[in-house]
C-alpha cells in the first residue's frame, strides 16, 4: 500500500494566518459597532462572527497556501480553465447589459434602491449568472 | 479542429485517464480533444505530438467546413 504526503507549512505560517483573520475580523466587528452607535457590542460581535470565515480564508491564502498548494503548471491547457473563461467573461458582459437596463429603468422611473440591495444582486447575480453559463457550456461541450 | 487521437490513443492500448495523465490535463481535456469539441493551445498540442512520436500536422487537420 503507498501512502501519500499532504504538503504542510510551518506552524508559523498557520500562526500568521490565524492572527491576520483575527485582527480582520475584530476591526471590521469593531467599525461596524462604532459607526452603528448603538448596541455596539451586539454589532461589533455579529460582524465579527460574520466576517471571520473570509478573513481566515484570506490568511490561509496569504500565508499557508503557497505551502500547501503545488500550483499545476498545465492548468491552462485543460478544457475546463477554458470553460471558466468563456463563462465569466459572459457572466461579465451579461451584468453590463443587466446594469444598463436596471439603470435606464431607475432614471425612467424615478426609482430609489437601495446601494446595499443593489450590491447584493450584483454580486448574486454575477456568480448565478457565471454558474449556470458553465453548466451549460460543460453539458454542451463534454 | 479534426484529429486522430482517438485511434492513436488505442493503438497504444492507453485510456483517456492515462493520456490526461501523460500530458498532464483532465481527463475531460482528452474527452473534449477527442470529440473535436476543444482547440488544444499550442504548448498542449506539441505535448501530443511528443507523446505520440510524430508532428502536430499529423495528429490535427483543420476542419474545412469551419
Amino acid at each position: 500500500m503507498t501512502t501519500t504526503t499532504r504538503p504542510t507549512a510551518p506552524p508559523e505560517a498557520y500562526a500568521k494566518a490565524a492572527l491576520v483573520a483575527l485582527a480582520l475580523s475584530l476591526t471590521a466587528g469593531a467599525v461596524a459597532g462604532w459607526v452603528r452607535s448603538d448596541e455596539f457590542w451586539l454589532v461589533a460581535v455579529v460582524f465579527a462572527v460574520c466576517t471571520l470565515g473570509p478573513a481566515i480564508a484570506l490568511g490561509w491564502l496569504i500565508f499557508v497556501s503557497g505551502h500547501t498548494v503545488q500550483p499545476d503548471p498545465h492548468v491552462e491547457d485543460s478544457v475546463e480553465a477554458r470553460w471558466v473563461e468563456r463563462a465569466c467573461s459572459g457572466a461579465f458582459i451579461d451584468l453590463v447589459v443587466a446594469a444598463g437596463v436596471a439603470l435606464t429603468l431607475t432614471s425612467v422611473l424615478d426609482l430609489e434602491v437601495p446601494g446595499g440591495l443593489v450590491l447584493l444582486a450584483v454580486v448574486a447575480g454575477a456568480g448565478i449568472d457565471a454558474v449556470l453559463r458553465y453548466a451549460v457550456i460543460s453539458r454542451r461541450e463534454s | 479542429m479534426d484529429n486522430d487521437l482517438a485511434d492513436r490513443r488505442a493503438e497504444r492500448g492507453w485510456s483517456q485517464a492515462r493520456l490526461a495523465e501523460a500530458l498532464g490535463v483532465s481527463r475531460q481535456t482528452v474527452i473534449s480533444i477527442e470529440r473535436s469539441r476543444f482547440d488544444p493551445s499550442l504548448p498542449l498540442a506539441f505535448r501530443i505530438a511528443a507523446t505520440f512520436g510524430c508532428t502536430i500536422e499529423e495528429i490535427f487537420r483543420p476542419d474545412l467546413a469551419d
